[in-house]
């Protein structure tokens, strides 16, 4: 059966069981009577299952990156695994044999335990370094997780012109930001940070519009995940004064959420 | 002090209905205490009895992961007592043995221990029905989801065999507005006029664009299914 715009969109309802129990049963019966029918409804649902399938494994590998991120995926039973019926092994400390090999053997433990000391206290150091920067990294991730959304703001409905309905009412530029954008969110939505900040930076600095100023708040989300917390705070303070923005109110309440998350 | 982010099971500590439901509305949190439960089941499972990689182990609880996502969505799984990630095992399970057959990779033998093994794998938290269920299903055929909801059997659904590496190798190329068109109609379900509007569209013109992406969709698919 020849796909027509009309049948698209009759089973597009039916799979998605948008049909009223009546049209429902009449569509069932046309297919049992129309094998042409039955077999493009069985297309169409093959198409429908395997996009649906490869959005939840998506959704899925996202799943996974951030849970790695936030440290939750690591565990006991990953390890390879170890004899616990051989101890570890002790190390030997001979005895001195003379005083002279002692007094050497005394310094040598002395100097061995102050650069031990020396190495603990380095590592301490090293390690509240380090555990402070993992913690503020986990805020910023979550802070993220928080905000940010795959799916953008719809541009407002403007009042349609009947006497141009096959043509697009925006500029062929807004079109273009508005794919660019969802480009550029797919790249933040697959951790590729420093792709998406370069494409939002590039939208956001085209002509003013729904999708350029969309594109400013992605940007804040995006420095939010490349630890860039300072330029985040800077560009969502910057949404937050502009009245009108689409993206006004998500903007001071990030702000609020990252001053109250030190 | 601990949140709910660093810790999502911390809600779902038995694997009752109330975990199934919160699944169902599609909690975050749910899903991820889901994903942590069923990779440190089944990566060390499949890791330790076969020779495949990381990669290839995560690859497959993913796409298990998704099935029993779609499941869910559909209500080909429903709820019947026994704990999810034990159903979510099985799955992952029944394509890990399909990716060894198919790659002709041999599973290792797990000896006489495997059980023991197995029930070291479960988290450390009470689940009776897992430790059950992978004592007693060493070399069960796959769970037919249609034992979970006969109700919801179909004729349609049921002969449908989606080429999932045919679809992916399609949506690929048909172009970014149409992926952004496609997964608006087909996955998300929206409107005509919130499809359109993602793409710059006003509501007759998407219409077309649909329709001629759903026909370039269709005719990649059929090309490349029967490769």
């Amino acid at each position: 059966m020849e796909l027509s715009e009309e049948l698209l969109e009759q089973i597009g309802d039916y799979l998605s069981d948008r049909m009223a129990p009546a049209e429902k049963a009449g569509f069932e019966n046309r297919m049992q009577s129309d094998e042409s029918l039955r077999q493009e409804v069985a297309m169409q649902l093959e198409i429908k299952q395997g996009l649906a399938f490869l959005a939840q494994k998506q959704r899925f590998k996202t799943l996974h990156s951030d849970l790695e991120k936030r440290g939750l995926l690591k565990d006991e039973a990953l390890k390879p695994e170890t004899d616990e019926s051989q101890p570890a092994e002790i190390p030997v400390i001979e005895l001195p044999t003379s005083r002279r090999t002692e007094l050497r053997q005394s310094w040598s433990y002395f100097s061995t335990a102050a650069s031990v000391l020396l190495l603990v206290g380095l590592s301490w150091a090293l390690f509240q370094n380090w555990s402070d920067k993992q913690a503020l990294m986990a805020q910023n991730e979550k802070s993220f997780e928080i905000y940010f959304s795959p799916v953008p703001k719809p541009q407002p409905v403007l009042p349609i012109d009947p006497d141009r309905v096959a043509a697009p009412v925006e500029p062929a530029q807004a079109r273009s930001d508005s794919v660019r954008l969802t480009e550029a969110i797919d790249a933040l939505q697959q951790n590729d940070t420093r792709l998406a900040i370069s494409q939002l930076t590039s939208i956001s600095q085209g002509k003013s519009g729904h999708w350029t100023a969309t594109a400013y708040w992605y940007l804040a989300l995006a420095y939010l995940k490349a630890q860039q917390r300072e330029e985040a705070r800077k560009m969502a303070q910057q949404l937050a004064d502009q009245n009108g923005h689409p993206y006004q109110q998500e903007a001071r309440e990030l702000i609020e959420h990252i001053q109250q998350n030190p | 002090m601990a949140t709910d982010l660093d810790t999502p099971c911390a809600r779902f500590d038995q694997e009752n209905l109330a975990f199934y439901q919160a699944l169902l509305a599609d909690q975050t949190q749910a899903w991820e205490c889901l994903y942590i439960r069923s990779y440190r089941v089944f990566i060390p499972y499949a890791s330790q009895r076969s020779s495949i990689s990381t990669d290839d182990a995560l690859d497959i609880l993913q796409d298990g992961l998704a099935e029993f996502a779609l499941k869910l969505k559909n209500g080909k799984y429903v709820f019947q007592g026994k704990a999810v990630t034990a159903y979510v095992f099985t799955v992952c399970r029944n394509r890990w043995v399909n990716f060894l057959k198919k790659n002709r990779i041999r599973k290792l033998d797990a000896g006489t221990e495997a059980v023991a093994e197995e029930n070291d794998f479960i988290w450390n938290e009470p689940n009776p029905f897992l430790s059950t269920y992978l004592e007693n299903s060493e070399d069960d055929l796959p769970e037919n989801e249609n034992r979970e909801n006969p109700a919801e059997r179909d004729a349609l659904w049921e002969d449908s065999e989606t080429d999932w590496e045919a679809v992916g190798r399609s949506f690929a190329e048909v172009g970014e507005d149409c992926r952004a068109m496609l997964h608006c109609f087909y996955v998300e379900e929206k409107s005509l006029a919130e499809c359109g509007a993602r793409i710059g569209l006003q509501e007759n013109s998407a219409k077309v664009k649909r329709f001629r992406c759903a026909q370039r969709m269709k005719a990649l698919y059929t090309q490349y299914k029967r490769e």
